[in-house]
């Protein structure tokens, strides 16, 4: 039989060109701001880099800036390109035409959407191509223009420029497809952009929340924030992701099932009604969700203060994702069409937050009050999974084997199980007391923040962490304890052999700061003790021996003494550190040393110069 | 041939076709009319494979044409408003078509640009209703389709493009053997040019025939008495309607032609003349049938 139609791929080559042709103009507009971004960057960057200190020089800062605005246009031509080519889906004139011509709607479909992506990507490939080949591959100073891309300076390093490019292009795809599905079960444009945006703002928000819920009312719950969880379903992160697999993955999920609803999308949606349901729901769901969350979070951490946090959360929640959905609801139905149906999902999604919400509420079946026996523990840790890399290995570690020094650290745990119990927190406290939202040490001195954690690795291999927050470290016996001074302070967990330098300061007491005058400008730190004046010059102790000596001197009088008896006599700041410059993560630490440290101010003594009697503020020892 | 067999079409709550079942032969030319909202444009939509039919099924030439290119490629479909992008020409619109159809023939479309009184490489969307109707004309027979549907083809045309239009219709349906359906309200328009008319009426089927057969059944007789005569003088005629002014009637009456003249004879008028029937007597007749509220709307 001879066939009556052109090949599907000729017919797809046809479409592909012709979307090509009759979208000319626009990618003329996109090359025009992407030449005329480029040209202002490289005077922005020229200026940037004459008028600070950066080490990046400007072709460096350039190709930083153009790699972010590349990339942000990228991504706004994708939404346009997007919008042009399948408004066939949406139009009724266009549907009248494309519907009737003799190609299947998949052929269509997918060449439009090879258009959309092709047409977005390519000048990205181009200038990204460009880039790597002038700067090499790689650009170095990453870590200093990182925050371009989001990224937390102490997470930055070089950047493979390539594998940039990869990623910026698998985003780029992922956004187009995500945008021709969204096109294939909307009826309307804007209910396509609608959806789009709420979906991208929507669901990282709620994903952060119900991430920190529990934290907000659990006492010991650790709040661990995952960022492949927090920006899975929101595809615009995946232009600055760094999982292009991820989002692969997730694109041809999206291309097959697009692949399969095709034949059944209705053409009679256009400019009507959603054609498939489910983006309308989950879009429906997870604004109603958010808004709630974040209205909810408002109203709990204004009414912590008079301690009616919890109903004044769920109240809030109540109010917040009942008004989001009724709106969307009324935008979506265009007024009251249907609208018991509609408000379906959301009766769903009520009865979802009052069940998670009792669970919380009474302690997640017995999570809040677990505490494990000693004869289930083989080990714990009182920093949990903190680490400090030097020349590339983990030179601490605070596990804690030992049977007596196990069944301390649970009876600590009781203890703080039972402070929290007999001083309720609110919400407030519990959600920003969490010790986890803090993931930059800048000192390290105190491994675990401050806070009281624990977390035992059982003998049935599984593994439990309870984090108690920082606000009452101070009112927990447990937190005095020898053991709990050795295993969370870096002094004691970290060999000395790692000490590189050592750095005197003054104490930040306020009755020692009279010795910061220019009289002092030639020592690093004076103090007196029993009425004798001593200096100190950071050439003290410049030897090894000498320091390890003095990390000795400290490490025992912190064990006999504590770490806060006494008033300051000055800081001691130890300089961490291996061959590779950047591949320690906290490379310093300062550690006060207190009058009643003996050994330690003995020491100093030693070492010190004196420089006589004062009549300033005298330090006793 | 298109075999419309039991389609049905619904748009949420409304059914726009309901069990329609009729059948259009190839070569002719088919008039599709009907009140607004009748099902036309759906009908055609569903034939020309835009829509897919809830139930039933449209075949082409023994094919279901939804999702169907091998079918799709005989057919061209016109609708009520072509879309043309924004700044296309009907010269760059033909790029697209030429790859598209297969049948594409090129000097017959040198010959419609020539024909028609458009400029091939002017804007259509800044042309005039009646010139994009032309636009999309041009390309739709460029295509040479085994069938063509038109939507309302004939609205904005003038009467000169109206001629020419039926004239290069009726020379393909002779020399092409091809099948045209038109949904039209300008009835006048359809009366020219059809051979076999459907009527549509909420989703339905009222009719379907040739037009002269449908002419058959329904006559307008001019009749006139010298004497005043009684009211019911038509009492026993199946009259559809009836004017009088005086003793002049104009009677409209079903049934047989050689069986009704006679009867009307033996009432022994002064003057009997059988007048010509137009379509819209027969749209508006058979409506009215069909319990259409006619003398409400007029």
């Amino acid at each position: 039989m001879t066939s009556t139609t052109f090949s599907k791929f000729r017919q797809g080559k046809s479409f592909f060109l012709w979307s090509l042709y009759t979208g000319k103009t626009t990618m003329i507009i996109y090359l025009s701001l992407l030449t005329f971004f480029c040209s202002v960057i490289a005077v922005f960057a020229l200026g940037i880099t004459l008028q600070t200190d950066l080490d990046a020089s400007v072709w460096e800062a350039a190709s930083y800036f153009t790699l972010f605005f590349t990339m942000l246009l990228g991504f706004v031509f994708t939404f346009v390109f997007s919008i042009k080519e399948f408004s066939y889906l949406h139009d009724k004139r266009k549907t009248d035409m494309f519907g009737a011509l003799p190609a299947s709607r998949r052929t269509i479909f997918f060449s439009k959407l090879a258009a959309v992506i092709v047409q977005s990507a390519l000048p990205v490939i181009l200038i990204i191509t460009f880039l790597s080949i002038m700067n090499g591959g790689t650009l170095t100073n990453f870590f200093e223009m990182g925050w371009i891309f989001g990224m937390p300076e102490a997470e930055a390093t070089d950047k493979n420029l390539w594998y940039m490019l990869l990623e910026a292009v698998v985003g780029l795809i992922t956004n187009a497809v995500f945008l021709g599905f969204l096109s294939v079960c909307c009826g309307k444009t804007v209910d396509k952009i609608l959806t789009y945006l709420i979906i991208n703002a929507a669901y990282p928000i709620a994903a952060l929340l119900v991430q920190v819920l529990p934290g907000s009312f659990l006492f010991g719950y650790t709040i661990e924030i995952n960022e492949f969880f927090t920006c899975a379903l929101s595809p615009y992160t995946s232009v600055w992701s760094i999982n292009p697999a991820y989002w692969g993955g997730l694109t041809v999920l999206l291309g097959v099932l697009c692949f399969f609803i095709l034949p059944k999308r209705k053409a009679e949606c256009a400019q009507s009604h959603f054609a498939f349901k489910a983006p309308l729901i989950i879009t429906k769901v997870l604004v109603s969700f958010a808004v709630g969350m974040v209205v909810a979070y408002f109203f709990g951490i204004v009414f912590s203060a008079i301690k009616l946090d919890k109903i004044a959360f769920i109240i809030g929640w109540i109010m917040g994702s009942f008004i989001a959905y009724f709106v969307f609801q009324i935008i979506f139905a265009k007024g009251f069409k249907r609208f018991g149906w509609g408000m379906i999902p959301y009766a769903a999604l009520g009865v979802c937050f009052a069940v998670m919400i009792t669970v919380l509420l009474t302690g997640l079946f017995g999570y809040e009050n677990y505490v494990p026996d000693a004869d289930e523990v083989e080990s714990v840790s009182l920093i949990g999974d903190k680490q400090v890399i030097v020349d590339g290995k983990n030179v601490i570690d605070g596990t804690i084997t030992g049977k007596k020094q196990i069944e301390e650290c649970i009876e600590g745990h009781k203890e703080a199980l039972a402070y929290c119990k007999t001083h309720t927190k609110t919400i407030a406290e519990l959600t920003f007391g969490n010790n986890s939202f803090d993931n930059y040490d800048i000192l390290m001195d105190d491994l675990n923040g401050g806070a009281v954690k624990f977390k035992y690795k059982l003998k049935n291999g599984m593994t439990v962490s309870r984090d108690y927050g920082e606000y009452w470290d101070s009112e927990i016996k447990f937190t005095k304890s020898k053991t709990y001074s050795y295993y969370t302070n870096s002094l004691f967990l970290i060999d000395p052999e790692y000490i590189t330098d050592l750095y005197f300061d003054y104490d930040y007491d306020e009755d020692t700061n009279d010795y910061e005058s220019e009289e002092y400008d030639d020592y690093d730190a004076v103090f007196e003790i029993d009425g004798e004046t001593y200096a100190l010059d950071d050439s003290s102790f410049k030897t090894k021996d000498k320091r390890i000596e003095l990390v000795q001197a400290l490490r025992s009088d912190i064990l006999e003494y504590g770490e806060d008896s006494g008033t300051g006599v000055c800081y001691v700041n130890l300089e961490y550190g291996g061959t590779d410059d950047y591949a320690f993560e906290n490379d310093f630490a300062d550690y006060p040393i207190r009058s009643t440290y003996k050994k330690t101010v003995e020491l100093l003594k030693e070492n010190a110069t004196k420089i006589g009697k004062t009549t300033k503020n005298k330090v006793s020892a | 041939m298109i075999i419309i067999n039991n389609v049905t079409k619904r748009f949420g709550d409304i059914v726009a076709l309901d069990g329609l079942s009729f059948n259009i032969s190839s070569g002719t030319v088919f008039g599709l009319i009907g009140s607004n909202g009748s099902g036309k444009s759906t009908l055609l939509r569903t034939i020309s494979g835009v829509f897919e039919p809830d139930g039933g099924s449209v075949d082409i030439d023994g094919e279901a044409t939804y999702e169907n290119p091998e079918v799709k490629a005989k057919c061209f479909f016109v609708p009520d408003f072509p879309y043309f992008y924004n700044n296309s020409t009907i010269e760059n619109t033909a790029i697209i078509y030429r790859q598209i159809y297969p049948n594409w023939d090129e000097e017959y479309y040198k010959f419609l640009c020539s024909t028609f009184p458009v400029d091939r490489k002017k804007s259509v969307i800044n042309m005039s209703k009646g010139m994009q109707r032309q636009a999309a004309l041009i390309l739709a027979l460029s295509t040479k389709p085994k069938y063509l549907l038109l939507d309302e083809i004939f609205d904005g045309l003038d009467p000169v493009v109206r001629q020419l239009v039926k004239k290069i219709i009726i020379t393909n349906v002779t020399d092409n053997n091809m099948t045209v359906v038109i949904a039209s309200h300008n009835l006048r328009e359809l009366e020219d040019i059809c051979d076999h008319v459907g009527l549509l009426h909420k989703g339905g089927v009222v009719m379907e025939r040739e037009l002269d057969d449908m002419k058959l059944g329904i006559h307008k007789v001019q009749i006139a008495f010298t004497d005043e005569v009684a009211e019911n003088i038509f009492e026993g005629f199946e009259v559809v309607k009836l004017s009088r002014r005086g003793n002049l009637f104009n009677v409209t009456i079903k049934g047989d032609f050689n069986e009704i003249m006679p009867r009307l004879e033996a009432l022994e008028p002064a003057f009997m003349e059988a007048l010509p029937l137009t379509l819209e007597e027969v749209f508006i007749n058979e409506m009215e049938g069909a319990g259409y509220d006619i003398n409400n709307i007029l």
